[in-house]
């Protein structure tokens, strides 16, 4: 088993490739660690977007578990609701929205 | 399904966690699952095509395996043949028929109704993957796959299927043979670039489209000098941070899953010259056509009219690939031209003597650029010719030329100018972290770029062609 860059791997456009992002010197670390990485930013990302969240799941069409998701969502949103965060994410879209 | 949208994020996660159990306890079942997640992933936009798609690629893997038995050229030629009809029907069947037309009304002719061809997404990109199959088994640079599954997951993997990189057969197959390695994931590179695709797509591309590029392009003539060049520096800033943005996604993503994607740009807008621009840009694309089309031509064998004339057709014909517009034509004409050009001209093709030569090349080349994506951008040869006369009109005030926006156009072209492994520092800086922080920060950098971002998110430009 073997993951490519771990070797040079600039041949794959070819000869005359530019330098590829991949190298014997990119950091690696093992799945199980990647995969709490991912779901620290998966979980963050929730939260900062739970009315996006909420929003979407209003709009999901009449089917079997539209409810639990929007009960779901609607607890998760109302969750970081006491948390203030839901109102600092929209001050922070306002102040980053200056001058657009 | 958009990467920037939160169904996305979920579909990742499961793909995620049942591909990497997969490959810890039935590796056997590695592929088979990439292809159904990846088909999953296609049938958001039409499960037909997602039927023809998968067409394509046993087509391909027939057409392999014919021509790994050495049994001539034959094979090959109906193999490229049978993939370019395809393309051709899907992109270039209803431009046809309205030229047609257009020829025929003109001698009084009434034609039929022009055909409406509904687009597949990504068939451009599907193709010429099939293609690079079947010429690489043929050469002997790839195996011929026994199992049509290889093929169908080579073609169809979820994260390049749209908009490329256009990973070559013999660079994805012997991936796909050899399940990855669970003990080291390149999660911190894999995150940067996810995270920095997010944000010159959602923030520099969007902004940038919806407020300096589409009013401009849309009507050229209620806007005045101003806004016309800002639009014109703006698209070329858009169609850069929109579509290595999604580069650098889609290779984050499959780094994320232990599957390597070369580069596709390199800081394109430093170039001083045409030739070194399109070794920066897209560079999957460029160096497929160089590869398969250039080279078989001749390349630069047989005297200087001769690779003037190859750079010209192969650059036609990688601007046509775009879609059936003249606009197209034209783009790839001129740059065609440009780099023969380059060749033609004494002295052009030794680097800069002084740093006074090497900005006043860098300005010509940029500028020669930025002119050609007008072309690019607009929707008819007329709307470009718009552009270009509205140049004059500086009485016109500026009405979309703000200081937001033109900050922006100036850090897309600013990010150019980065040291070249900029990434590679911010990278290592990261790889120390406990991956809590380092998906903490991760995240955190993607709700700040989402926040920063205009409403909604527009389809990337690469998914038209």
């Amino acid at each position: 088993m073997r993951q490519p860059w771990l070797r040079q791997a600039g041949d794959a456009n070819g000869a005359g490739a530019p330098p590829d992002d991949f190298s014997p010197r990119s950091a690696t670390i093992p799945v199980r660690r990647a995969a709490l990485a991912l779901a620290a930013a998966l979980l963050l990302l929730a939260a900062g977007r739970s009315e996006a969240i909420l929003d979407a799941a209003y709009g999901l069409p009449v089917a079997p578990g539209t409810e639990a998701a929007i009960a779901a969502a609607e607890a998760w949103n109302g969750a970081l609701g006491e948390l203030g965060v839901p109102g600092a994410m929209r001050r922070l879209r306002g102040l980053l929205s200056t001058g657009r | 399904m958009l990467f920037p949208t939160g169904i996305f994020a979920i579909f990742l996660a499961v793909v995620f966690a049942v591909h990497w159990t997969l490959v810890r306890h039935a590796p056997g079942l590695v592929r088979h699952f990439l292809l159904c997640a990846s088909l999953a992933f296609y049938a958001f936009w039409s499960a037909t095509f997602c039927v023809a798609l998968v067409v394509v690629g046993l087509f391909a893997w027939g057409i392999g395996l014919l021509a790994a038995q050495g049994r001539g050229t034959g094979w090959l030629r109906a193999g490229i043949a049978g993939a370019l009809a395809w393309l051709f029907w899907f992109k270039y069947a209803g431009f046809a028929q309205r030229e047609v037309a257009s020829a025929l009304a003109l001698l009084g002719i009434d034609a039929p109704a022009a055909l409406e061809v509904l687009l597949p997404v990504g068939v451009s990109f599907y193709v010429f993957q099939a293609i690079s199959y079947m010429v690489d088994v043929h050469r002997g640079h790839a195996d011929a796959a026994r199992d049509p599954v290889d093929v169908l997951a080579y073609l169809t993997f979820f994260p390049h299927i749209a908009a490329g990189p256009i990973v070559r057969a013999a660079h994805f197959l012997p991936q796909l043979a050899t399940p990855p390695d669970a003990r080291r994931v390149p999660c911190a590179m894999a995150l940067l670039l996810v995270a920095g695709g997010l944000f010159k797509k959602m923030v520099v591309a969007n902004e940038l489209a919806t407020g300096a590029v589409d009013p401009v392009f849309r009507d050229p003539s209620a806007h005045g000098a101003a806004d016309v060049l800002l639009a014109a520096y703006g698209y070329t800033v858009q169609i850069w941070c929109d579509f290595s943005g999604y580069s650098d996604m889609a290779i984050g993503v499959a780094a994320l899953l232990g599957y390597h994607f070369p580069r596709n740009f390199d800081q394109p807008f430093r170039a001083t010259s045409l030739a070194e621009f399109w070794r920066r840009w897209h560079v999957s694309l460029s160096s497929w056509l160089r590869d398969y089309l250039y080279v078989p031509l001749g390349g630069n064998r047989g005297g200087r009219l001769r690779t003037a004339r190859n750079l010209l057709l192969t650059m036609v014909l990688g601007g046509i690939w775009h879609g059936a517009n003249w606009t197209f034509l034209c783009w790839g004409a001129l740059h065609g031209a440009a780099l023969a050009a380059e060749r033609l001209v004494p002295g052009l093709r030794t680097p800069p003597s002084s740093a006074a030569a090497a900005i006043l090349r860098w300005a010509i080349t940029f500028h020669v650029v930025v002119a050609c994506f007008v072309l690019f951008r607009a929707p008819d040869l007329a709307t470009a010719g718009a552009m270009a006369a509205r140049l004059l009109d500086w009485a016109t005030p500026a009405e979309t030329s703000t200081i937001r926006l033109v900050l922006l156009a100036g850090l897309g072209i600013g990010l150019h100018f980065l040291p070249g492994d900029a990434r590679l520092r911010i990278e290592r800086l990261l790889a120390g972290l406990h991956p809590l922080a380092l998906g903490a920060l991760a995240g955190c950098a993607a709700v700040l770029v989402l926040a920063a971002a205009p409403e909604g998110v527009a389809p990337f430009i690469y998914f038209q062609f």
